[in-house]
């Protein structure tokens, strides 16, 4: 069923069009959603070139799925929601599939669960402080638990409001609010201690 | 307001989520407590700082792989021609066909089963029927043998046993 208000996004119109057999429409999504596609899967599942490969997967889902679509949210939303249905997807691959490349042990889960950040676009000689401070960012996201390495993802990189990452990620704003909350906490407590190294 | 409160909002504090009287009280009191400030801090700081993981732009001809890869997909003879005749999912099909499959199988040996117990039974029948039969059979065999005999003969016999003894 349609929701009259969600008719007014542009990029709603756009899919509806797309539906009627329009493919400059998708065309013009796909330009429009390709690079925080894969950002979002990037840095969920941090492998630059397997979020390549995801993303596509997502947009194929979307051309797939063009004649059954309905203006139920924002088209951002939507997208986004297949999104992340592919990143935990791949995540839950990746837990059965062990790779022996850089890893980092998560710090949310009490095992010894090795977890792979793939980082095969990094040169092993680049040793600047940006370097540095983005690998220390990202072994700190990738420690958080999934659902809020998802919402820490979509608030602080998507600027998202509560209410879509409520509606990406299917539960309630309050939930959300739970979940960045906690995600703010152990982002803080992981980078503690590079945040006082710095002031000093 | 207490410590353990102030703490509590921080998270929403430091991305201006909280209505202006929470606000204003948190102000307040981190000018007041140093243990406070330096927790606020840390929160703001490790905010800011996950901020700098910079995006990456797509790989050059994302696009391009992305109709090829379309492209092949349309072209791949369809695997599952009655799933999508049928506009079913692909493990219902399977299930559908393999059920269908049973149901012709069944139907093809369970008469001819049914067939061979009946003929089963059938033997067993004729074997005992077939033992009264021929019991039957010797007893009319007999009959005829009974028949043959000239009565008047043994007759004569029987009465002359007597004298037979004695001689």
């Amino acid at each position: 069923m349609m929701n009259e208000n969600y008719l007014l996004d542009p990029d709603v119109q756009l899919m509806l069009k797309f539906k009627q057999g329009d493919k400059l429409a998708f065309g013009e999504l796909l330009d429009k959603y390709q690079k925080p596609v894969i950002n979002i899967i990037y840095r969920f599942i941090q492998d630059k070139s397997e979020a390549d490969d995801l993303a596509q997967e997502v947009f194929i889902k979307v051309y797939n799925n063009a004649k059954s679509y309905e203006a139920r949210a924002k088209f951002s939303t939507w997208l986004y929601r297949i999104t992340k249905n592919v990143c935990l997807n791949e995540l839950r691959r990746r837990k059965r599939k062990i790779v022996s490349l850089d890893e980092a042990v998560s710090a949310s889960d009490d095992r010894l669960k090795q977890e792979v950040i793939i980082s095969g676009n990094n040169s092993p000689l680049e040793d600047s402080a940006a370097h540095e401070l983005q690998e220390i960012v990202k072994q700190a996201i990738n420690s958080l638990p999934a659902n809020q390495r998802m919402a820490v993802i979509l608030r602080r990189y998507e600027e998202m409001p509560y209410e879509d990452i409520a509606r990406t990620i299917g539960c309630s704003v309050k939930a959300i609010k739970s979940l960045l909350n906690r995600a703010k906490e152990a982002l803080k407590n992981k980078l503690a201690a590079y945040v006082l190294m710095q002031e000093k | 307001m207490k410590c353990n409160k102030i703490k509590r909002l921080m998270p929403d504090f430091i991305e201006g989520q909280l209505i202006p009287k929470l606000r204003s009280e948190v102000l307040e009191h981190l000018k007041v407590c140093e243990n406070c400030a330096r927790e606020n801090r840390l929160y703001e700081e490790s905010w800011q700082l996950i901020g700098q993981w910079k995006d990456i732009d797509p790989e050059p001809g994302f696009k391009t792989r992305f109709w090829n890869r379309l492209a092949s997909q349309t072209e791949t003879p369809l695997r599952w021609p009655f799933a999508n005749a049928l506009l079913l999912p692909r493990p219902l099909a399977v299930v559908l066909a393999t059920a269908a499959l049973l149901i012709v199988i069944a139907g093809a040996i369970l008469p001819k089963y049914l067939q061979s117990k009946s003929a089963e039974q059938l033997a067993l029948q004729i074997s005992e029927e077939e033992v009264v039969l021929v019991e039957n059979i010797d007893l009319l065999e007999n009959l005829e043998v009974i028949q043959d005999i000239d009565f008047l003969e043994n007759m004569e016999i029987i009465e002359n046993l007597h004298t037979l003894d004695r001689a």
